[in-house]
């Protein structure tokens, strides 16, 4: 328990990586066309979120931001749900996993 | 993730049908993301001085399965109850929409 609540000294080392992961999701949103890939990366930006809402519950001694992970985690999981389905569907329809297949749907 | 895994599983996928990207795509989206991390990095680093102030909270209980089960369910109950619908809702969408059925686009 000690050991949970050593981290103020090194909180800048949680942010640090926290927002590593939200720069290389979105440096990954912005590149890969592949659409599995692409939902990965807003799964990894989601966790870098979640990653500072902990250190910083815990930083405070608050647990409320952990229930607000809980939710997030629900809610992302609820969007990779569906965005995996539409995928499956995308790929049934045009043997294609790229995202620009999605330009079809401009009328 | 083991969503992930199933869909690549179902997929039947290979290396001819990874999308290609073009290379001025991909420079211009990781100067993008860098400028974005440096901007982050900065942002830190500025608001080290504000936070001098603050020291840690000792409250070992905060994190507790316990203490957050106590909290979920008599504080968040309303948006716990709604997430449940929301799953509902994401379970009947996904089955929808993965169903096979006859539908060509082109």
């Amino acid at each position: 328990m000690e050991q949970l609540n050593n981290i103020g000294a090194s909180l800048d080392f949680y942010i640090f990586v926290s927002i590593a992961l939200f720069s290389i999701g979105a440096i990954g949103v912005l590149t890969r066309k592949n659409m599995i890939v692409l939902l990965m990366c807003i799964e990894l930006m989601l966790n870098a979120v979640n990653l500072l809402l902990v250190t910083f519950s815990t930083f405070f001694g608050n647990g409320e931001a952990q229930i607000f992970v809980f939710f997030i985690i629900v809610v992302a999981a609820a969007e990779a749900t569906i965005g995996l389905s539409i995928l499956i569907m995308a790929y049934r329809n045009s043997k294609s996993i790229d995202i620009e297949m999605f330009n079809k749907l401009n009328g | 993730m083991v969503l992930f895994l199933f869909v690549l599983m179902l997929l039947n996928l290979n290396n001819e049908m990874e999308p290609e990207t073009s290379r001025i795509g991909v420079i211009s989206a990781l100067v993008a993301g860098g400028t974005l991390f440096l901007v982050l990095i900065t942002a830190l680093r500025d608001s080290f001085q504000y936070g001098k102030g603050y020291t840690m909270v000792k409250v070992p209980e905060a994190g507790l399965v316990e203490n957050l089960g106590k909290l979920l369910f008599s504080k968040y109950l309303v948006p716990f109850e709604i997430s449940s619908i929301l799953f509902i809702a994401a379970m009947v969408g996904a089955v929808l929409l993965a169903k096979r059925e006859k539908q060509v686009i082109d």
